[in-house]
C-alpha cells in the first residue's frame, strides 16, 4: 500500500510539473492580455515534433535546447501578425482565432509529420532505470522531467519576482497603461511574453514527447486540461496555477488508485441493494473509471463556489 | 439597412455537394443576389439528407448584370443548370411544397428533368418559360430552349460548372473494378494499427490482382478514416455507399462495428437491389454474431468467447496461475473480454482470484504508469487484457518501466509497438496471445506469404483472418459470378475454406462468425526453427498450444433474417 501512494505520488507530481509548465506560459499570456489562447497546448506538440526532428540530426540535448526558442519565435510571430491585428476586433475575435491557429497547426504538423505517433526515443544517457522504490523500478528519465520541471519553475519565479524584468512583467500585468506612461514598449512586452509562454510549452513537449507518445493529437488530448487548471489555479495567478497543476496531477493519477464505487460505499452501511435500479451502471462504477472526468467535476465545482480560482483575485 | 421594394424575384439553388458550391457561389454575384428577392438554398450532401435554408434580400442596388435569370417567375438553379418557370410561385408559403419535389433530386440529370418538367407542367398557364442549359453533355431534348447572350463572366460560371457535373453526378457502381472500402482509425491514437491494416489490405488486392482478379475485374481498396468515433464512422460509410462503394471492411472497435451493422441492414431494407455488405475482420464483441447479428455481416476474426474459451482452456492447466489482475478497455470490446474471462475462469479455475479489474478509456491514455502500480500494489502474478493497438504497446511499456514481472494473457500482444515493448519489459515467454495465426507456425504458403509482406512494407502480418477474408470474397464472386453483395453474401453462408495457416474453417451459416483453428503462442527468444522474428527485436512467437475448428464452436442466439431472394 505504501508503495502504491509513494509511486502514485511521484506520478501525480510528474505530471503536475508537466501540466504547470503549460499553464504557467498560458496564465501569464492570459493575465497579461486577457487572451484565452486555444492554441497553447499546439505549441506543447510544436516542441515535441520540433524536438524530434532536431534530435534526428543533432541528438536529444540539441533539440532540447533549440526546439524551445524556435516555437516561442514562432509564437511571438503570432503574436506580432496574428493576435496583435485581431486584438482591434475585441476578445470573441481573439478566442476564434486561437481556435482557428490551434487546428490549423494540428492540420500543418500531419501533413509535415503524418498521422502516425513518431519514433522519438528517450536518449540513450538516461534509458535506465533510476532509483527502486520498494520493488517498483522509477525510470531516470522521469526522474529527469521533474528535475527539469522544477528547475524551469524555480527560475521562472526568481525572474519575475527578482528580476527588473519580473518587475515590469509584474506591473504590466495589472497597469499596463501605467507602464506604457513610464516609456515602455508594452506591446514588444506583450509579444515577448507570449514567445517565451510559447517556449515553456515547447520545453514541456520536447521532454513529454519521448515518454509519452509524438503524435499530431497530442494536443487535443493536453488542451482540455490545461484550460481547467488555469481556472481552477485562478486566472493570471502563477502560484495558483502551480498548486492546480500539482492538485489535478495527484488527483487524476490518485483515482486511478481507488476502487471504490458507489456501491462500496453503501456496503459499508450494510445497504448492498441498489435502492435505484435503473441506475445501476452509476451504481457500480468505481472512482478508477470516472477519473478522466474528476478534473472537469472540480472545474465545475469551482466555478460556482469561487469564480476567481483557488488564488485568482478577478473574476473569470 | 433599409428594406425597399417589393419581392421580384424567387430562386431555388440545389447544392449539390462540395463541387456544386462552386457554380453557386459565382453565380451569386451574377444572379438576383444583387435585388429584393427570396431565394432557397437546398444544400444536399449526403442523401437522403437535405438542408434547406432561405436567404431574403433586402437590399437594392442599381447595377442588374443583364446575365440570365428569371424575371418574376419561379427560378431553379442546379450545379450550373438554369431553369425558369413561370407563375408557379406567387405566395411564399407555396414554396415549401415546391420545395418537395425538388428535394430529392439526385444528381445534375434529375435537376434538370424537373427543370424541363416544370417548365412543360407549367406552359399551359404560363405566357412565358424558358429553360436554360449549360452543359452540352446532358442530353435533354426541350423545345423552347433558348441562349442566352453569354458574358465573359458567365463563361467562367460554363467552364466551372461542367467541372463540376462530373463531381456531383454519383459514381456509378465501379464498372471495372471491384472496391472495398476500409473505415479504420488512420489518424490519432489508432493510426499505426489502421495504416498497417489498409496496407495489409492493399496487399491482398494486389494478390488478387497479380492472379487476374476477379471476373476479369480487379479489386481496389479505399481507405476512409473514421477516427475512432462512432459518429464519424457512419459519414465515412455513406461517403463510401455515395462514391459507388458496396462492400464495406472495419475492424478496429466492436462499438463502431455495431454502429456499421446497423446502419448497413437498414440501408439495405431501405434501398433494395443497391445493397452494401460489411465484412468485419477485428470487431469482435460476441454480441454481433448472436443477439444483433445481420445477414449483412460476416465476421472473420474468432470472436472474445471464442478466444476466451480456448486461452482459459489453456490458463486452467497453468499451476503458477494464483492471482489475476484485469485490465481493459472502457467500450465493448473491453467489457466482453472480462465479462468472459470472470465467468470462464470461475468455472474451470475456482481457486483463483481475481485482484484487479479495470477498466480504461479507449487510447486516450499516453501513460500508464498509475495503472502499473496498481498491478504491482495488487500483488497479481498475470494480467489478463484485450488491449490492442497504443493501448497494449504503452501498457507494457509503462509495465517495463516499472519493472513489473508478471505472465500476460492477452489478445493482440502483436499489434504495432508490441513486440519492441514486450522486449524492453524482457519478458521471454511469458507474453500469450490468442489468435487465428502466427508468424512461425510453420505453414509453408504462409511463410511464403510472411516473406512477401515483410519485403514490401517492413512489418509483419498481424491479420491472417484479413488474408482469409479476401481470398474467400473472390471465391465467393468466382462463385456466385456476380459482384452483387446479396449474391456474395448468399455464396460465403456456409462456404468451407483452406485457412491461411493451414486446416479447414468455414463460415457458419447460422451467425455468419468464421470457424477456424485458433492457436495461442509466446513471445520471446527463438529456437532454430522459429525463423521469423518481429519488428527487429530478434524476438518471435512460439506456438504453445493449438485448437482446432470445431473445439472453438460456441452456440448462438443468432435468428438471421435473410433477404427475400
Amino acid at each position: 500500500m505504501l508503495e502504491l501512494v509513494l509511486v502514485s505520488t511521484l506520478n501525480g507530481v510528474l505530471y503536475g510539473m508537466l501540466l504547470f509548465l503549460m499553464a504557467s506560459g498560458l496564465t501569464l499570456i492570459f493575465s497579461m492580455m486577457g487572451v484565452l489562447n486555444f492554441a497553447h497546448a499546439s505549441f506543447y506538440m510544436l516542441g515535441a515534433f520540433f524536438g524530434f526532428q532536431i534530435s534526428k540530426y543533432a541528438g536529444f540535448w540539441t533539440g532540447l535546447i533549440l526546439a524551445p526558442p524556435l516555437a516561442g519565435v514562432i509564437g511571438a510571430l503570432v503574436e506580432r501578425y496574428g493576435l496583435r491585428n485581431v486584438h482591434k476586433h475585441g476578445h470573441v475575435a481573439e478566442l476564434l482565432f486561437t481556435f482557428g491557429l490551434a487546428f490549423v497547426m494540428e492540420e500543418v504538423v500531419q501533413i509535415i509529420w503524418g498521422k502516425l505517433p513518431l519514433d522519438y526515443r528517450i536518449p540513450a544517457a538516461l534509458d535506465f532505470s533510476g532509483f527502486t522504490i520498494f520493488s517498483t523500478n522509477y525510470p531516470a528519465y522521469k526522474m529527469f522531467m521533474l528535475l527539469t520541471a522544477i528547475g524551469i519553475f524555480i527560475v521562472l519565479l526568481l525572474i519575475l519576482t527578482r528580476t527588473r524584468v519580473g518587475l515590469i512583467i509584474q506591473a504590466s500585468l495589472t497597469h499596463p497603461h501605467m507602464v506604457g506612461a513610464l516609456g515602455h514598449n508594452v506591446p514588444r512586452i506583450f509579444m515577448m511574453v507570449f514567445g517565451f509562454g510559447c517556449a515553456l510549452a515547447a520545453v514541456a513537449g520536447v521532454i513529454a514527447g519521448p515518454a509519452l507518445v509524438t503524435q499530431s493529437n497530442m494536443a487535443a488530448l493536453l488542451g482540455p486540461i490545461l484550460f481547467v487548471v488555469v481556472v481552477i489555479g485562478g486566472l493570471g495567478s502563477l502560484s495558483g496555477a502551480f498548486v492546480a497543476s500539482l492538485l489535478i496531477g495527484l488527483l487524476q493519477t490518485f483515482a486511478i488508485a481507488v476502487n471504490l464505487s458507489i456501491a462500496d460505499v453503501f456496503g459499508y452501511f450494510g445497504v448492498h441493494t441498489n435502492p435505484v435500479p435503473f441506475l445501476s451502471d452509476i451504481w457500480r462504477v468505481t472512482v478508477a473509471q470516472v477519473g478522466p472526468i474528476l478534473p472537469y467535476l472540480l472545474l465545475v465545482l469551482v466555478l460556482i463556489f469561487r469564480p476567481t480560482g483557488l488564488m485568482g483575485t478577478r473574476d473569470t | 439597412m433599409a428594406a425597399t421594394g417589393a419581392v421580384t424575384a424567387m430562386s431555388v439553388f440545389v447544392v449539390r455537394g462540395a463541387a456544386g458550391f462552386l457554380p453557386f457561389w459565382l453565380a451569386r454575384f451574377h444572379y438576383n443576389f444583387s435585388r429584393p428577392s427570396i431565394h432557397f438554398i437546398v444544400l444536399r450532401f449526403a442523401s437522403p439528407v437535405a438542408v434547406t435554408f432561405p436567404l431574403l434580400i433586402l437590399t437594392r442596388t442599381q447595377s442588374l448584370p443583364a446575365e440570365p435569370r428569371c424575371e418574376t417567375g419561379f427560378t431553379i438553379f442546379c450545379n450550373g443548370l438554369l431553369a425558369c418557370a413561370k407563375p408557379a410561385v406567387r405566395l411564399v408559403r407555396d414554396i415549401p411544397a415546391r420545395m418537395a419535389d425538388i428535394g430529392f433530386l439526385t444528381g445534375a440529370n434529375d435537376c434538370l428533368n424537373v427543370a424541363s418538367q416544370r417548365t412543360k407542367n407549367t406552359a399551359n398557364n404560363v405566357e412565358h418559360s424558358q429553360s436554360y442549359r449549360l452543359n452540352q453533355a446532358i442530353d435533354v431534348s426541350r423545345e423552347d430552349a433558348m441562349k442566352f447572350g453569354l458574358t465573359a463572366k458567365l463563361s467562367a460560371i460554363v467552364a466551372l460548372g461542367l467541372l463540376a457535373i462530373p463531381f456531383a453526378r454519383p459514381v456509378s457502381s465501379a464498372d471495372d473494378t471491384i472496391k472495398i472500402a476500409y473505415i479504420d482509425p488512420l489518424s490519432g491514437g489508432g493510426a499505426s494499427i489502421g495504416e498497417v491494416g489498409l496496407k495489409t489490405f492493399q496487399f491482398l488486392a494486389d494478390e488478387l490482382n497479380s492472379k487476374g482478379g476477379s471476373l476479369g475485374k480487379k479489386y481496389e481498396i479505399v481507405g476512409y478514416d473514421n477516427k475512432l468515433n462512432a459518429q464519424e464512422t457512419l459519414v465515412q460509410v455513406q461517403k463510401a455507399i455515395d462514391s459507388g462503394i458496396r462492400i464495406i471492411t472495419q475492424g478496429n472497435g466492436s462499438a463502431f462495428a455495431a454502429a456499421i451493422s446497423d446502419f448497413v441492414t437498414k440501408y439495405n431494407e431501405r434501398n433494395p437491389g443497391k445493397e452494401v455488405v460489411y465484412f468485419n475482420y477485428a470487431a469482435v464483441d460476441p454480441v454481433l454474431t448472436n443477439d444483433k447479428c445481420s445477414f449483412w455481416h460476416f465476421r472473420w476474426d474468432a470472436n472474445s468467447d471464442q478466444k476466451m474459451e480456448a486461452l482459459s482452456n489453456y490458463m486452467k492447466d497453468r499451476k503458477n496461475i494464483k492471482k489475476i489482475y484485469m485490465i481493459n478497455q472502457d467500450y465493448s470490446f473491453g467489457h466482453a473480454v472480462r465479462t468472459a474471462a470472470l465467468s470462464m475462469i470461475k468455472a474451470k479455475r475456482p481457486d483463483i482470484e481475481f485482484v484487479g479489474d479495470e477498466l480504461h478509456p479507449l487510447l486516450k491514455i499516453t501513460d500508464f504508469a498509475p495503472y502499473i502500480a496498481k498491478i504491482k500494489a495488487s500483488g497479481a502474478d498475470s494480467v489478463i487484457t484485450g488491449n490492442w493497438g497504443q493501448d497494449f504497446s504503452l501498457l507494457v511499456k509503462a509495465a517495463a518501466d516499472a519493472g513489473l514481472q508478471t505472465d500476460w494473457y492477452t489478445y493482440y500482444a502483436g499489434g504495432t509497438g508490441g513486440p519492441t515493448a514486450m522486449k524492453q519489459a524482457g519478458l521471454s515467454h511469458r507474453v500469450f496471445a490468442i489468435g487465428e495465426g502466427f508468424a512461425n507456425v510453420g505453414h509453408p504458403p504462409a511463410d511464403a506469404f510472411e516473406t512477401a509482406i515483410r519485403a514490401k512494407y517492413g512489418f509483419s502480418l498481424f491479420y491472417p483472418r484479413a488474408v482469409n477474408q479476401m481470398r474467400m470474397l473472390a471465391a465467393a464472386i468466382d462463385k456466385a459470378k456476380s459482384t452483387e453483395p446479396a449474391k456474395i453474401g448468399a455464396a460465403l453462408e456456409g462456404m468451407k475454406f483452406e485457412v491461411f495457416d493451414g486446416g479447414e474453417g468455414y463460415m457458419r451459416a447460422d451467425d455468419h462468425q468464421f470457424i477456424q483453428p485458433l492457436y495461442i503462442a509466446s513471445f520471446g527468444e527463438r529456437s532454430a526453427k522459429e525463423k521469423f522474428d518481429e519488428e527487429g527485436t530478434g524476438w518471435g512467437w512460439r506456438t504453445a498450444g493449438k485448437i482446432e475448428a470445431a473445439n472453438t464452436v460456441l452456440p448462438t442466439t443468432c435468428k438471421m433474417s435473410r433477404p427475400a431472394s
